[in-house]
């Protein structure tokens, strides 16, 4: 953890990626944006704290997470009184190879597709996933092979990761 | 799983909207709940905070308290330029208006020369200036919840105050009233080496700033001095004693507000004086208020008036104003509030009642005006 944290430069660094990580669980990229600039901007409003968390990108993350699974109730509702941030800045080329496979995580149930993204999209390893998720490591291990068991019947590729054949 | 890998590409096509905008996306929220981290501030450090001063005149008698007074009613009031709207007069300040602050009688105001003024709409007083504030004073230097500003009114009476420098780094607080035309106090604001005090709310009794500017901090992380015009004491502040500072003062045109959206929700009622209560208002869906809700934690956020009534208004008929937000940034009397409206090309200026829940649009003016407690309006829609 640096001793002074410069938002502005984890928010250059980690943006894109972030987006990608929430596009791929949430399935809407304007939604995953909305989550993710939002996350920022409590960060900025939480910067003190922020700047006490050992990975200021997983608390992003975890936040911009809790943004799209916990923020439906309240959406419309945040939107009605909230400061509304900037928003997509251009047209996102969503290709059909790209709507495939969002469609194909919308078929894994959400507790396995955030496993999954966090483990393949996010690079995250099984113990990294589990301090993120407070779950056992087994359960993030059983939930991998869970979601590879359900995705190889949507997807092609079946190549298998070591760390989780390992488990298996 | 290398077909995931295909999404990772996917981000090479977007683009992160400008960070400075996420930054005034930040402050914009906050806004709405100012007076609500303000009340709940100074929680870490002034736990432990004391008297620290006793104002150096204190040898002079205290000015008698003004005799109370009904309340009355302010006009709508917004600045275009150098020409400020005051209900349906108008009066042509000496340069662009750069920040304004209503009371009973009339407006003050600040012109970008740092010069400051009284109007009552008919003649224009100059009441002093800002001078030249010193290291630690740059707009960026505000806490990331409030806006830069040397000006405080309360919502109902006379009390107009604000910060001169007669040199750089050595504030003074000026506190006026504009029934009398007459400074209540004057006194010099004590400042630790390094520190760069900034007003920042007044209640019916007391004025209170920030001890020490600091923009990588919340107001609530700040610690904060009360300041009696009465006594000339300055004391360093707790949360409790700002709690319960507010529950003193509660008045007509006060705020109760529970929560905010911090996270952390307040566990009960608590008032403000509704200074920088600039909330997020939708008028385009079909409702406006600010029962909100945070966009994380439990930190619901919920506002009445001290009668109970809530925040909460149905939209003017056939209102077509497409702008995203809006803000409140009036009491025009015990029942009305005024909220503008940011467009694109222009402001809408939207009466609201809290009897009724009804809002009218009362007028438009040009885009980009400058209103009480907010400064200039922006479109973000």
């Amino acid at each position: 953890m640096p001793a002074a944290l410069d938002l502005n430069e984890l928010y250059d660094a980690s943006y894109r990626r972030l987006v990608v990580q929430i596009y791929a669980v949430c399935g809407d990229l304007a939604a995953a944006e909305d989550a993710v600039q939002d996350a920022f901007v409590t960060a900025l409003r939480k910067r003190s704290h922020l700047a006490r968390v050992d990975n200021p990108e997983a608390w992003v993350r975890v936040v911009a997470l809790n943004g799209v699974r916990h923020g439906w109730r309240h959406a419309s509702v945040v939107r009605r009184y909230q400061a509304k941030v900037p928003g997509p800045q251009g047209p996102v080329d969503v290709g059909p190879e790209h709507v495939a496979i969002v469609a194909a995580l919308a078929e894994v149930a959400a507790e396995l597709r955030e496993v999954v993204v966090l483990h393949y999209l996010a690079d995250l390893s099984v113990a990294e996933i589990a301090a993120q998720l407070r779950v056992p490591e087994g359960t993030v291990k059983s939930r991998l092979s869970r979601a590879r068991a359900r995705l190889a019947g949507l997807l092609d590729d079946t190549e298998d990761d070591p760390e989780e054949v390992r488990h298996v | 799983m290398s077909e995931l890998d295909v999404l990772r590409r996917l981000g090479d096509q977007i683009v992160p909207p400008p960070f400075e905008a996420l930054r005034e996306t930040a402050r914009r929220r906050a806004r709405r709940t100012r007076v609500a981290s303000v009340a709940a501030a100074v929680a870490v450090v002034a736990a432990t905070a004391t008297t620290v001063y006793l104002g150096r005149d204190a040898h002079r008698e205290p000015e008698p308290a003004p005799a109370p007074r009904p309340p009355t009613s302010r006009p709508v009031t917004y600045a275009d330029g150098s020409t400020i709207h005051y209900g349906d007069r108008t009066v042509e300040a000496g340069g662009p208006v750069a920040e304004l602050d209503l009371t009973d009688d009339g407006v003050g105001f600040r012109t970008d020369d740092g010069r400051i003024w009284f109007t009552d709409g008919s003649t224009i007083d100059p009441l002093g200036a800002v001078g030249t504030t010193g290291k630690g004073y740059g707009d960026d230097r505000w806490p990331l919840t409030s806006r830069p500003g040397w000006m405080l009114s309360s919502n109902a009476g006379s009390r107009l105050v604000w910060f001169e420098f007669p040199a750089p780094g050595e504030p003074e607080v000026v506190v006026y009233d504009t029934r009398s035309g007459q400074e209540v106090a004057r006194d010099s604001v004590v400042v630790k080496p390094g520190d760069a005090p900034a007003p920042a709310l007044v209640s019916a009794t007391y004025v209170y700033w920030f001890k020490d500017l600091n923009p990588d901090q919340l107001p609530a992380e700040l610690a904060q001095v009360r300041y009696d015009p009465a006594t000339r004491e300055q004391t360093r502040v707790t949360e409790a004693d700002l709690l319960r500072d507010l529950d003193d003062d509660a008045e007509v045109r006060s705020i109760r507000l529970k929560g905010d959206a911090r996270g952390e929700s307040l566990a009960g009622f608590h008032y403000s004086d509704g200074m920088g209560q600039q909330m997020g208002l939708d008028l385009r869906k079909g409702v406006a208020g600010v029962d909100g809700v945070a966009p994380v934690g439990p930190g619901d956020m919920v506002a009445q008036d001290v009668r109970g009534r809530p925040f909460r208004f149905d939209p003017p008929r056939d209102y077509t104003g497409r702008g995203e937000v809006a803000w409140l940034v009036q009491w025009l009397d015990a029942d009305r509030v005024l909220v503008v409206n940011p467009l694109r090309n222009q402001t809408d200026l939207i009466v609201c009642h809290l009897d009724t829940a009804a809002c009218d649009l009362a007028g438009t003016a040009p885009a980009e005006i400058v209103v009480p407690d907010f400064g200039k309006t922006q479109f973000i829609g």
